[in-house]
């Protein structure tokens, strides 16, 4: 995605790999967005559950590969956008990899329990992308204010 | 949540019923678990019902398609509304 633009504010929050500090980085992203941008109430609880789901994902890394080192949340806001970083050192995977859900209706739908994350973060925001590497993984969504909110 | 279900469903229960009211934020996780349930309830010839779905979960069901999937009843009224 392109530069954060010159006009964003930048705040970062590191966490521990821990799943109990899921709830401090839901809180930290709604706080930021809400100090600049002018994004809808729901936007901002659908960029909550986005930041908490690829946190969620880090965590897991962390934990999978026995990495005891934060997570790093970065937010750049401005009037039009809220963009957040979601950066681990958990070892990695491959987007491309993510298998397509079965139809609703078909019994195999019951199977997938776990890779509901990237799924939900590709519908709650409006930009989503993905770089993982064997280093780790940087998770990029952005959250769009809607035409007649700024 | 998992080792609940799981519990009653390793206790040979089929017919599961899940409140949700209050709970206004479910991840992905919870979700899988939610699945896994009714892959084993059903599995054993039962069911499990979701009921009392806050609008902002029923929205996160809708956008993974999963309203054809569980049996629901019984969303929550707003906060104050009827109270």
């Amino acid at each position: 995605m392109n530069g954060t633009p010159p006009s964003s504010r930048v705040v970062v929050l590191e966490i521990p790999p821990r799943h109990d500090y899921l709830a401090v980085a839901r809180r930290f992203v709604a706080a930021a967005a809400n100090i600049e941008a002018r994004l809808e109430a729901e936007q901002v609880s659908n960029l909550q559950v986005a930041v908490s789901e690829a946190c969620t994902n880090a965590i897991n890394a962390h934990e999978a590969a026995g990495v005891s080192d934060a997570i790093a949340i970065r937010c750049a806001v401005d009037a039009a956008r809220v963009e957040v970083v979601i950066s681990d050192h958990g070892g990695g995977f491959d987007p491309a990899a993510v298998v397509p859900l079965p139809e609703p209706s078909d019994p195999r739908r019951l199977d997938f329990e776990s890779g509901l994350g990237i799924r939900l973060m590709r519908a709650l925001t409006d930009r989503l992308e993905i770089n993982s590497s064997s280093w780790g993984t940087v998770v990029h969504v952005v959250m769009l204010a809607r035409a007649g909110s700024c | 949540m998992r080792a609940e279900l799981r519990a009653l469903t390793d206790a040979g229960h089929r017919e599961l019923e899940v409140d949700l009211a209050g709970v206004d934020l479910l991840d992905s996780t919870a979700i899988g678990v939610l699945l896994g349930a009714l892959r084993r309830a059903r599995l054993a010839g039962g069911d499990l019902r979701i009921t009392a779905l806050e609008p902002s979960v029923a929205a996160l069901f809708g956008l993974l398609g999963l309203h054809p999937v569980f049996a629901t009843a019984g969303s929550a009224a707003p906060c104050g509304a009827g109270s």
